[in-house]
Formats: C-alpha cells, structure tokens, sequence
C-alpha cells in the first residue's frame, strides 16, 4: 500500500508543481494590471499547493508509523 | 384580486423563495454530505434527516445572500436574468433577509439537534461561500473557482462530524477530492458561459486565460483528483470495491477531459464534461458508503 501511496502522490504533485509552474510562468495571468495583482494569484495557486503538501505528509507518516505490538503472556513479540 | 390569482401569487412567491436556494445545486451538496456520514459509521436515520434538513438550509442560505450580493451581475446574464432579484420579483433586502434567516436556523439546528461542530464547520462553509468566494474572489481573480471550491467541499466535512463528532484524515481527503473537483467541473461551464462572464466583468478562468489554457488547467486538475481519489485507499480507508469504481468514474472524467481539448468545436465535450463530472461525484461517494458498508 505504501507504493500506491507513492504513485497517487508523486502524481498529484506534479499536477500540482504544473498549476503552479502556469501561473509563475505567465500562462494564467492575473485579470488587473497591478503589480500585486500577479503576486496575489501566485499566492492563491501556492496556499493550497502547501496544503496539499502538508496532508500528504501527514498521511505518509501515518501509513510508515509502525504499529504498536502489544505483547501478551508466554507470546514472543 | 380574484382567489385564482392570490393562489397564483402565493405559488410564484413559493416558486421564487425556492429558486433562491438553487435547489438543483443544493441536491449534489447533500450527496456529498450524506455518504460521508455512512463512511464515518452507521448515523440514526433521525440524525440523517436532520443533517439534511440544516444542510439544505445552510446551502440555501449561502445561495440567497449569493444572488443579494450579485443582483447587479446577475441582470447582465443570461443565465441569471430570470433570477427573482433581476426579474423584479422580490426586493434584494426580502432576499438577504431570507438567506440570513436559513442560515440562522441551520445554525441552531445543527447546534442543537446535532452536534456544535457540525454546526460550526457547516457556517464555516456559509461564511466561505459568502465572504471569501462571492465577496471577494469572484470578481477579483480568474483563481476564485479554486479557491472558493473550498466552500462547496465543506458537506463531506459536515457529514463526517455529524457521525463522529471529530474530523479526521480520511474526512479531509473527502474534502480535497470536492475541492479539485470543483475547477474542471465548473471551468466546463464556465467554457460554455465566458460570452455571458464576459459581458459580466466577472474574470473566469475562460476569460483572462483563453480557453487552451483553461482546458490545460482543467487536465492537470482531473489528472490530480483521480491521483487523490485513489490515496484514502492507501491508508485502508477503503477497499478494492471503491479503488476500482474510483479508477474507473475517474478514468472516464479524465478520457472526456482529454476529447474535449482534442476535439473543435469543443461545446459538445465541454457540456459531457460538465454533466458527467455531476454524475462522477455522486458514483464516487456512492462507491466510498458501498465499500464501506458492504465490504470492500
């Protein structure tokens, strides 16, 4: 389960490493002129990139965190 | 006034508070608010009911206050036109009145009947809806579909509290898989409207970016949520049973995405896109309450 972990996330990321590229890059411009107009569209494109990097995480420790063995009597652990 | 014509009258304002609701969209909404709450564990029917009853509120309010604070776009739209506000059925304050009145009585609904958190991410969704996404992202940015989906990918969250109490990891994939959603369903509709979000100064992706670039976004979107889609499974939230209609409902999202970018003219796809990716969703959290309840 780990590996499909790994696929479904190497590629939502880069779909994601995309969105973000075709905003930096100018591909999907802003819809005013003004200066801070383009960073706050960089700004909406990255926050939820960050997100979804930080839930990704989340769930890869989750699944690496080894479980709990609990022993019980006269069975080795 | 004749008693046919008060009867007449009566129906039409009926009629009217019930289009402010935007019943059609409302209907997804509680789809995706009701499997989660049979994925999170097995609710009280009377819980059900009650979470939909205060979720059709909620959305409907949200969906009132949305048609006050746009009734000056909304009158340049084809779309919208019949709307009561720009149809000179209804006075915008009667409108905002009403929206604020569903949105109180979900609040104390859910709070109430239900449980506070419920009640609180369900007016966390109202407020995103409102504030962020009509107030202030709609008009400003061609991003305000992305980012205001988050409020349409509230229900999942609502649901999951409403039978657990909690919110946890497998609640907020259900969250993003609505939130990435969002962007290729409605940037299909929005392909199809960009004359009337034109003539509305309203800077829909389609508008700013053209529509190559829109279609392009939407692939890498439709591309990442069916990447998502399958991740829940990774971490045993569900069985073979979801990751094959997941893989499957997603293949065929993507496989219109893809002919629609490929295919001139390309309103035909654009409007299967748009319908089919309705379909998709609800086949989606339908596969999630099988898995879960059958057995995966």
């Amino acid at each position: 389960m780990p590996l499909l972990f790994l696929i479904a996330a190497s590629i939502a990321l880069v779909c994601q490493g995309a969105l973000v590229y075709a905003v930096l890059a100018g591909r999907a411009p802003a819809s005013s002129p003004r200066p801070g107009a383009r960073w706050a569209e960089v700004a909406w494109v990255v926050i939820p990139s960050l997100l979804l990097l930080a839930v990704l995480v989340a769930t890869w420790i989750g699944i690496m965190e080894p479980v709990a063995v609990i022993p019980v009597a006269g069975v080795p652990a | 006034m004749s008693q046919a014509a008060a009867g007449a009258g009566e129906r039409s304002l009926v009629s009217d508070l019930v289009m402010l609701t935007k019943p059609r969209i409302i209907s997804l909404l509680l789809v995706t608010t009701a499997a989660p709450m049979f994925v999170a564990g097995t609710p009280g029917w009377s819980t059900v009911l009650l979470v939909m009853i205060g979720g059709y509120l909620m959305a409907g309010g949200a969906n009132a206050v949305n048609m006050y604070l746009d009734q000056d776009i909304d009158d340049r739209m084809a779309r919208t036109r019949l709307r009561p506000i720009p149809g000179g059925r209804m006075a915008p304050r009667a409108v905002l009145a009403f929206g604020l009145a569903l949105a109180v009585a979900a609040t104390w609904l859910l709070a109430r009947y239900v449980n506070v958190l419920t009640a609180t991410l369900a007016l966390g969704g109202f407020y995103f809806y409102v504030f962020i996404y009509t107030r202030w992202l709609k008009r400003t940015t061609p991003q305000n579909i992305v980012i205001g989906g988050a409020a349409g990918a509230f229900p999942p969250l609502v649901g999951w509290a409403a039978t657990t109490g909690t919110v946890d990891l497998t609640a907020i994939y259900l969250f993003l898989i609505v939130f990435y959603w969002t962007p290729p369903h409605f940037w299909a509709l929005a392909l199809l409207k960009q004359a009337d979000y034109g003539r509305a100064g309203v800077p829909m992706a389609p508008v700013v970016w053209g529509e190559r670039e829109t279609m392009d976004q939407m692939l890498w979107y439709t591309i990442l949520l069916v990447a998502l889609t399958v991740i829940p499974v990774s971490f045993g939230a569900f069985g073979l049973t979801y990751l094959v209609a997941a893989l499957a409902s997603g293949g065929a999202l993507l496989w219109g995405v893809v002919r629609m970018r490929r295919t001139t003219p390309w309103t035909g796809p654009a409007w299967w896109v748009y319908k089919y990716s309705l379909l998709y969703l609800a086949l989606l959290f339908a596969a999630m309450v099988v898995d879960r309840q059958v057995g995966g």
